[in-house]
């Protein structure tokens, strides 16, 4: 049955913009990559090393941003201190103020401890203003102990061991606000915090190959083919949960074949057949699932596994905004009498335009650069 | 030195941070807030205190006791005294006052302006215009509601005078229509 174009007057207009995309899409990277942290903090994984502080302050970078496109968003950001100030305990959303406030005293507190070698060896090595910033840093304290080490790396492994649980909440709470509106049949389903997470694992370590492989050529030196082969190996996992969980979701609802599931079946091959079926689905899962697939199983050479790994992380990352733009858009595109569409027209300009979005898409890049040239950062110190 | 003293400077910074968000916190939340609910309880004495502008039946019934009388039977029981005769806030306040003070005076209600978001505070309709609002014939309403095409209907029924702007009440009483 074809959807008639009928729409309820009180809601013409998609509320959640595309910076409502980005929230969720940069929380999802700020959490895949803290999860790849503790791969190496709390779980050995020595193979990834390399990538190890990379992924902590890759995290922390997008954190400090996170808050940014809901700001942006909102009519009156100087008002958004009350959900903190004045919160409703029964309120799912007033949680995010103190989830996101802990979480990011946790990945500074975690920084700040794995970069305290280097800081205090800073301290020691520059002089005038810049030693008084490395030593502001310290906290005033530029010594380094083997037994103050030692704690240091117990703590480390604690934060970690703390931060995976407040990595998921922060960003299963996001899936679990979008899967409470039971009036959205395309949102309304226990599945989503499940479906958000597994993909800001995904989009976590897409953004980390990314990154790694491009530091590694703006360094001129080789990255480290067992950990681009171990990051690969997660990649791929990441990805066939992510789609296996998000397939589960979509067969479920047509073989129930629910009232609504015919506004969702036109809304999916007809509003959305770019975004979801050629993006999300065509170029974002199968073609790196192919890829990933090639690289894991037949194990190719190290050229041909840096550019699969590449190639492959790129449209990851465009098939998890894809992802988050198709739920958070694509959820609004019909009215709630799943008889009518209506139209999301996004300009170029203003506070929740394309240009603005880019810009706040920079930021944690603009962040990451920043932080390198405080602290070693790039994987070169590490060769 | 102190293997933790990091730490232990880190720790104060914390629990300063802390101190002072607690005590910035403390300073912004407004006073009343939380003692009925997520809101301030003061609100609610703000609100109350606002000029009336939009008075519950029970307001006007309150004194017109033989309206309700006229009306409880019928289907405009539930139209609301403010439909046909305007919000009468002016009214109310001279009525109020009239309960402690019996010199003042209550003015007559005034003539209606044909325009129903009007200005007139309290007006009395005896206008086809206030009962067509509701009972034209209009696309969309429920079958169940009564509607007419008021050309039938008045021939249908031998209205003596179709073109007065009182044909209505030729049959029907506003407060109790007789349907």
């Amino acid at each position: 049955m074809d959807a008639a174009e009928f729409i309820y007057p009180n809601d013409p207009h998609v509320a959640w913009s595309i910076m409502i995309v980005l929230y969720p899409y940069i929380t999802g990277l700020v959490a895949g990559a803290f999860v790849v942290s503790s791969l190496y903090h709390v779980f050995d994984q020595q193979v990834l090393k390399p990538v190890a502080r990379l992924a902590l302050v890759t995290a922390l970078c997008f954190c400090m941003f996170a808050t940014l496109p809901l700001l942006l968003h909102l009519h009156h950001p100087e008002r958004a201190f009350n959900i903190m100030i004045t919160p409703n305990a029964t309120s799912a959303m007033a949680g995010f103020g103190f989830i996101y406030s802990f979480y990011m005293l946790l990945l500074v507190i975690e920084v700040w401890l794995v970069f305290r070698p280097d800081i205090v060896e800073r301290v020691n090595t520059n002089h005038g203003i810049r030693r008084w910033v490395y030593l502001v840093l310290s906290l005033g304290v530029p010594r380094i102990t083997e037994q103050s080490l030692k704690i240091d790396r117990r703590l480390i492994r604690i934060l970690a061991v703390v931060g995976i649980p407040a990595a998921c909440v922060l960003h299963g709470y996001v899936g679990f606000l979008f899967g409470a509106v039971k009036a959205n049949p395309w949102w309304s389903t226990a599945l989503m915090p499940v479906i958000f997470l597994i993909s800001a694992v995904l989009s976590g370590i897409a953004v980390l190959l990314a990154l790694y492989v491009f530091i590694c050529w703006r360094h001129q030196v080789a990255p480290e083919i067992e950990c681009l082969r171990t990051l690969v190996r997660y990649l791929w996992i990441a990805l066939i949960t992510a789609f296996s969980l998000e397939a589960l979701e979509l067969i479920h609802m047509g073989y129930e074949a629910g009232s609504e599931w015919h506004i969702l079946r036109t809304l999916l091959t007809e509003k959305l057949a770019v975004s979801y079926v050629l993006v999300q689905v065509i170029v974002g899962s199968l073609v790196p699932l192919v890829l990933l697939s090639v690289a894991v199983i037949a194990k190719p050479s190290r050229r041909m596994t840096v550019w699969i790994a590449c190639i492959a992380a790129v449209l990851i990352l465009v098939q998890v905004f894809a992802m988050r733009w198709n739920v958070v858009i694509g959820g609004q595109l019909f009215s709630k009498s799943f008889r009518g569409f209506v139209e999301y027209r996004i300009s170029w300009f203003g506070r929740e335009g394309i240009l603005a979005a880019a810009v706040v898409l920079m930021l944690p890049f603009i962040a990451l650069y920043g932080a390198n040239r405080v602290l070693p950062i790039s994987t070169a110190d590490d060769h | 030195m102190s293997a933790t003293r990091h730490l232990q400077i880190l720790a104060l910074l914390l629990l300063l941070g802390g101190g002072a968000a607690l005590q910035l916190r403390n300073m912004l939340v407004p006073a009343t807030f939380g003692e009925i609910g997520t809101y301030r309880a003061a609100a609610l004495g703000t609100n109350a205190a606002h000029p009336l502008t939009f008075p519950s039946d029970a307001r006007c019934l309150k004194c017109h006791e033989d309206v309700q009388e006229e009306r409880v039977e019928s289907l405009h029981t539930v139209v609301r005294c403010v439909h046909c005769h305007g919000f009468g806030a002016e009214h109310i306040t001279q009525a109020t006052a009239v309960e402690v003070d019996s010199s003042v005076t209550i003015a007559s209600a005034q003539d209606w302006d044909h325009h129903f978001p009007t200005k007139v505070d309290l007006f009395i309709t005896y206008d086809r215009a206030t009962c067509l609002a509701c009972h034209q014939a209009t696309v969309g309403m429920p079958d169940s509601f009564l509607q007419i095409n008021v050309a039938e209907h008045l021939e249908d029924q031998g209205a003596e005078d179709v073109e007065d702007v009182n044909v209505c009440f030729e049959c029907h009483t506003g407060h109790s229509p007789g349907l």
